[in-house]
């Protein structure tokens, strides 16, 4: 009942001071949370705020690559490899939860995904033009070897083969 | 395809990866892959080429009679994809070639090997399936 009466007097309070019909421009959240938490502890939110805004600033080489490696998947849950310990720092600032027991991050919402997924976008990797043995070993890192060998067994056999229908290929 | 994915996945920003590039520039020939904006970066593919065939394959990139010669490159390169077994019959490494050789059980092995200042170099990326995106930093070339 303390927390509810609590409540009720900030919603009271709130009313008076920025429901004024004199006020001549509408209340702000950002006013409000001053008159409710005060100076000194507004000014640090608001500076946390801004660091949550922008965190890509921040983000080291090895959280961008386990944030691209959780984004690459379709869910907004992502399974951590064995032994990985490279999403930790992630979790402790806030970014993904870390499922205990069944060893999966999280995105806080799917909201949370898109936001970062189209930030990694703007802020990923940019080569410069003299990293082109760092690209070409990244891109080959990533492909598929099931296609390559599919593709390399088949050459080998003088490229006729006849596949099952359930390949998509006759 | 399979490169194609990988390449988009990879770059960012304002660059992009575009199969099939030649037309638009005068030339004679279609390059595999081109990354654009300021990189201007060329890769042909190739699967399990010596000899003859792959000199043709490097020929194109020739500046003064290859079919590419005004596609502006900074950089070029001819990944060659081959078996163990293929790099063991043929192990000649060309200028501007990479191979990426295959090999291990269901190919769990990929190996790279170019050519630097006249000298082969090998490399390795082991276990490519579980390590995924990472397997770049474990590269080291002997």
């Amino acid at each position: 009942m303390d927390t509810l009466g609590s409540l009720v007097n900030q919603f009271n309070l709130i009313v008076r001071k920025f429901w004024d019909p004199r006020r001549k421009t509408p209340a702000r959240s950002t006013e409000i949370c001053q008159f409710l938490y005060g100076d000194e502890y507004f000014s640090s939110m608001m500076a946390n705020r801004r660091a949550v805004a922008t965190p890509e600033q921040n983000w080291t080489t090895r959280q961008l690559e386990v944030l691209q490696e959780a984004l690459s998947s379709d869910d907004y849950e992502y399974r951590i490899p064995a032994g990985d310990n490279r999403h930790l720092s992630l979790v402790r600032r806030g970014l993904m939860y870390l499922t205990l027991g069944q060893g999966r991050l999280r995105f806080p919402s799917p909201l949370h995904r898109l936001i970062l997924s189209y930030k990694i976008h703007k802020t990923g990797r940019k080569f410069n033009p003299d990293e082109f043995p760092v690209f070409l070993e990244t891109v080959i890192s990533h492909m598929d070897f099931k296609l390559i060998q599919r593709s390399l067994s088949r050459h080998s056999l003088g490229g006729v083969v006849y596949e099952s229908v359930s390949d998509g290929i006759q | 395809m399979e490169f194609n994915r990988a390449a988009m996945r990879t770059v960012s920003g304002t660059h992009r990866c575009f199969p099939d590039v030649g037309y638009a520039c005068g030339a004679k020939g279609y390059l595999d892959f081109y990354i654009n904006s300021d990189l201007c970066w060329g890769v042909e593919l190739a699967r399990e080429c010596h000899g003859e065939e792959l000199k043709e394959h490097v020929g194109r990139f020739s500046p003064s009679v290859g079919k590419y010669r005004k596609i502006p490159l900074n950089a070029k390169v001819v990944l060659n994809f081959v078996t163990e077994t293929h790099y063991q019959q043929h192990p000649t490494v060309m200028d501007l070639e990479w191979k990426v050789v295959y090999g291990g059980g269901n190919f769990s092995r990929v190996g790279l090997v170019r050519m630097n200042a006249g000298t082969k170099e090998e490399g390795r990326l082991d276990l490519i399936q579980s390590v995924s995106s990472t397997a770049c930093s474990g590269i080291h070339y002997i």
